[in-house]
């Protein structure tokens, strides 16, 4: 009996191990191997074996770490701000109200606008001439003088993260949606008969339940933010002054720009590794016994 | 006064999302030359659809913009939708096999969800070019479908099996004791207690597919095959950015994602607490 | 402009006609209706077909030819190429030098800049097509209203303009550039490098972009923004669509534009200044230095063509001097031949061609090195970070220069 449900089991998945080794094996160890040389493109491409120093040269590159640390405020904001308003949208979104649908749909809508094009439009929101943004602040009269938000290199950072906020939250409300229906209605019924308030329940209900789905959030928005690529190259460049540039617009430049594709996948390397730890982190973090990984 | 509150946030939230998509909206119905009357008074002074009617009235016999976007905007949702159905129904199964079948790849798969999410197409597409260049499976969408269900899997697997692990056993053992297959149990009954699960997999899977560009635009080379972000990016012009165009296109593109959430999305609101395991 | 569109048809014919050479290419979204139709009347010339695959513009044609180049180069015959690409791809033996074909004739009648952007080592790789470079233009009426005639020719008399303009109330920033941290900044910073007489490199490719001129033209950027206000501090974040709006808003008086500027200031769909925007000489230190930077293109020949000799008969039915007359006639395509220049047919179509073709003789390439990319975007954040006052000229401007030998050591 246990041996043919494990059979089984080993059955239904092999569609799944069949498929993503057949396509991602071969680049992804491919890109593994590359990292470990000097690759000049050619009419073949050329390999020169040069060990770690790919990785050495990423490690001692201050210019790098500019890149991972500017990475780092958009995953941060993402994980401190965007989950936290994920999950008090989800909660506006999980009562009986009319037009639910139409509401929703409305919230989903930043997460369904193409990359390409939600990039171009906050560079011309925040256009300091012609966008809504300021036109909108001065005729209120909030600001007497135009801000340059995408020029000032102490506003562009924070610009783009609230464009990027603003696309990435939503993916927050449906997870945090989909995991309040997994909590079993009798919980809040028992504790409502216990007099337990509205904050109480979800301090105490909500919010532990919620645990694997936090959970899922913070692995998940660490791996997509880190690889947030569009927003920068589109609207500014990595400027002013390499105060927006990211780590995947470097991957991209050494790549595709200086055809250094044994850098680029070093670099790629680099960030997997540490965002692996990161992950691992988690999970020594949020250990219960749902979880995740 | 909690109600009203309430409704305050929520129309706060509404308004957020709203807004930057009532922009694209507007920038697509305004002239080019209008743009900055546009971002003024909230409107386009001379509103126009000539955008939308260039790419609805784009005839094959000129293989205009327009024509390529309806044909790509059909690839992708095709794509797409092939993908979502293909990575749900992989991912369904494999995680069944690990939350109740005890197949011991739990590491595996989570391991693999980093490695898939985390290295960007930048490095994967170059190699996967030359791989499907080498089976002659370049410009099919067949390809793509291939690729992106691959790319999507393990994290279709992951949230698919977090969610089965919180459903009770005890619905499904007195299932198998009735006499149910592990297959018909799974079809029966995890499957239907999971909808937000596959809305939120689904959502993300479709999305996903909808919106890669990279892969795309290395593999096809002509309408056969070529998707809707590829489509779109052509509407940048060298020096100059048509933001009319752009934002049409934008909008236009929006529409299928939000009809299939629209279908789906009472399956994001129904689920346990309906109160289909009350016994 | 209406955008055509040819589907490429890769098996179905082959199977009929692999006697019959056909070639195929890779070509962006615009003027596609004038290239189909071109390909017509090569097919009803010669009976070769020319399949097109369309991509969109730059990066993305780079990521498909790279691909394709790895796996032997046969996917495009010919492909368009940029003039900054040249080196890289000569490099690394993508591209098949022209020289044979490349008759006297052809070389005395190209624009020497135009024809220097596709050469590389002392030997060709592209016949000149779209040849753009960045004119100088200037709204004669605006200037007009402050009892200018014509426009100054040093950038001191600019800035006395400039001045006058804004103190009048006419516009509020008289000038806005495409300096945001892209590869725009630096197509404005070689034109303005070397209207202070400065340039790039030494013939040992030693940087003496640094030098006192290097750092005039960076402190008169500067300057520009933040000492005189004349230029729109938004101008670190724009390039040049956004330039391109302002002009066509009439918001500025002045800026820099490429390919043929009054084109689209002339027309009533784009722009507020019908008629009144005019062609100028780009200003300078001493006037002496009119420079501008080139942009120039031209089709090339991938190594991997089974028909080297097909490919090169259709670039120069499509790219030679009676197809570049053709493509600027019917799509206005910058030609970059001299005889398209000095044709009648072709100044009569729209204004300024005249002054355009003055300051074609004054064209100034960027650097022409395989790591020319890498530089670039070193560069453009140097000089961000001086132009927003965190470092000065000239330290920017050294760590730049230090870059660049490191890359080109790197190279060796």
């Amino acid at each position: 009996m246990e041996r043919r449900k494990r059979t089984l089991g080993y059955l239904i998945i092999l569609p799944a191990i069949l498929i993503i080794v057949f396509v991602l094996l071969f680049p992804l160890l491919y890109a593994l191997y590359l990292s470990f040389f000097k690759v000049t493109l050619g009419r073949q491409i050329k390999l020169d074996f040069v060990g770690i120093k790919n990785f050495i040269d990423i490690f001692s590159d201050s210019d790098w770490w500019k890149s991972f640390l500017n990475t780092i405020y958009f995953v941060l904001s993402d994980i401190l701000v965007g989950i936290p308003l994920g999950f008090i949208s989800a909660l506006l979104l999980n009562k009986k109200i009319r037009l639910k649908a139409l509401v929703l749909s409305i919230v989903l809508l930043p997460y369904i606008l193409p990359p390409i094009v939600h990039a171009l439009i906050w560079k011309w929101a925040f256009n300091s001439d012609y966008g809504f943004i300021n036109m909108t602040l001065m005729s209120l009269g909030i600001i007497k003088n135009n801000v340059y938000w995408l020029t000032n290199p102490n506003l562009a950072l924070p610009a783009l993260i609230v464009a990027n906020l603003w696309q990435g939250t939503a993916f927050a409300t449906i997870v945090y949606l989909g995991g309040m229906k997994s909590i079993p209605s009798e919980l809040y019924e028992a504790s409502q008969i216990d007099g337990a308030s509205n904050w109480q329940q979800i301090r105490f209900i909500t919010i532990p339940m919620l645990r694997p789905f936090t959970n899922l959030l913070l692995v998940m928005k660490t791996i997509m933010t880190f690889k947030i690529f569009e927003l920068v190259y589109a609207v500014t460049g990595g400027g002013p002054a390499g105060t927006t540039k990211v780590v995947s617009y470097s991957i991209y430049k050494s790549a595709f720009e200086a055809f250094k594709f044994g850098k680029a996948s070093a670099m790629s390397y680099t960030l997997l590794g540490i965002v692996a730890v990161i992950v691992l982190f988690y999970q020594k973090l949020f250990k219960t016994e749902n979880e995740i990984l | 006064m909690r109600r009203t509150i309430w409704i305050v946030f929520l129309i706060i939230l509404v308004l957020i999302s709203g807004i930057p998509i009532y922009w694209t909206f507007v920038t697509s119905i305004s002239e080019d030359k209008d743009l900055v009357e546009t971002s003024s008074r909230w409107f386009p002074p001379s509103p126009t659809f000539s955008n939308y009617k260039e790419i609805f009235s784009a005839s094959k016999q000129f293989y205009s913009v327009g024509y390529e976007f309806k044909i790509t905007l059909l690839n992708s949702s095709l794509v797409s939708l092939t993908v979502t159905v293909l990575c749900l129904t992989i991912a369904s199964l494999a995680a069944y096999s690990i939350e109740r079948l005890k197949v011991p790849l739990r590491k595996a798969i989570s391991f693999s969800v980093v490695l898939t999410q985390m290295l960007p197409p930048v490095i994967l597409v170059i190699p996967i070019y030359l791989l499907f260049g080498r089976l002659g499976l370049l410009n099919r969408k067949l390809s793509l479908i291939i690729i992106y269900t691959a790319l999507n899997l393990p994290f279709s697997i992951w949230i698919l099996s977090s969610y089965f692990r919180r459903l009770p056993v005890s619905v499904e053992e007195a299932a198998i004791i009735d006499g149910c297959g592990y297959l018909e149990t799974l079809w029966r009954i995890v499957v239907p207690l999971s909808k937000p699960a596959f809305f939120t997999a689904g959502i993300f899977v479709f999305l996903a597919a909808w919106n890669e560009f990279l892969i795309s635009l290395v593999l096809t080379t002509d309408l056969t095959a070529k998707t809707l972000p590829v489509a779109i990016a052509e509407f940048m012009g060298r020096y100059y950015t048509d933001y009319p165009l752009m934002c049409t296109a934008g909008i236009i593109s929006m529409t299928p994602p939000i009809i299939f959430a629209s279908i789906f999305q009472r399956y994001l609101v129904e689920g346990l607490a309906q109160g289909a395991v009350k016994e | 402009m209406r955008k055509l569109f040819l589907l490429t048809v890769f098996l179905g014919l082959v199977v009929f006609s692999f006697a019959v050479v056909e070639l195929n290419t890779i070509l962006g979204p615009s003027d596609l209706d004038y290239y189909i139709k071109k390909n017509q009347e090569f097919y009803d010339k010669y009976g070769i077909r020319v399949n097109i695959t369309v991509v969109p513009y730059g990066r993305d044609q780079n990521a498909k030819l790279i691909a394709s180049m790895l796996a032997g180069g046969s996917q495009y015959d010919v492909f368009v190429i940029d003039c900054v690409e040249v080196p890289k791809y000569v490099e690394a033996g993508w591209v098949l030098p022209i020289d044979e074909w490349l008759t006297e004739d052809l070389k005395k009648d190209a624009i020497p800049f135009a024809l220097d952007g596709m050469a590389y080592k002392g030997k060709w790789y592209g016949l000149p097509f779209i040849s753009e470079w960045k004119s100088f233009v200037y709204n004669r009426e605006i200037i007009k209203k402050v009892g200018y005639d014509e426009f100054p020719k040093t950038w001191d008399g600019v800035v006395e303009l400039a001045k006058k303009l804004q103190d009048a109330g006419l516009v509020k920033y008289a000038s806005a550039w495409s300096w945001a941290q892209k590869e725009s900044l630096i197509c404005d910073f070689v034109a303005i490098l070397s209207s202070f007489g400065g340039k790039f490199f030494d013939e040992n490719l030693d940087p003496v972009f640094n030098n006192e001129k290097g750092v005039q033209a960076v402190q008169f950027m500067i300057d520009m923004i933040h000492k005189y206000k004349i230029v729109n501090p938004a101008s670190l974040g724009w390039t040049e669509t956004e330039v391109d709006k302002a002009m066509y808003n009439n918001d500025i008086a002045f800026g820099m534009k490429w390919g043929l500027p009054l084109v689209d200031l002339d027309n009533p769909e784009l722009s507020k200044g019908v008629g009144q925007w005019e062609i100028g000489l780009m200003p300078s230190v001493d006037g002496e230095h009119p420079y501008t930077v080139s942009g120039p293109m031209g089709w090339a020949i991938s190594y991997g063509t089974k028909h080297p000799k097909e490919a090169f008969e259709y670039i120069k039915f499509l790219a030679g001097p009676e197809g570049a007359l053709d493509a600027a006639l019917q799509a206005g395509l910058v030609p970059g031949w001299k005889s398209v220049w000095e044709n009648p047919e072709y100044l009569k179509t729209v204004r300024g061609l005249d002054m355009m073709y003055k300051q074609a003789m004054y064209v100034v390439h960027r650097p022409r090195v395989p790591w020319y990319l890498e530089f670039s975007s070193v560069l453009q954040e140097e000089l961000h970070k001086a132009l927003t006052l965190k470092k000065s000229p000239k330290e920017a401007l050294d760590d730049a220069a230090k870059a660049a030998i490191k890359l080109r050591e790197e190279y060796k």
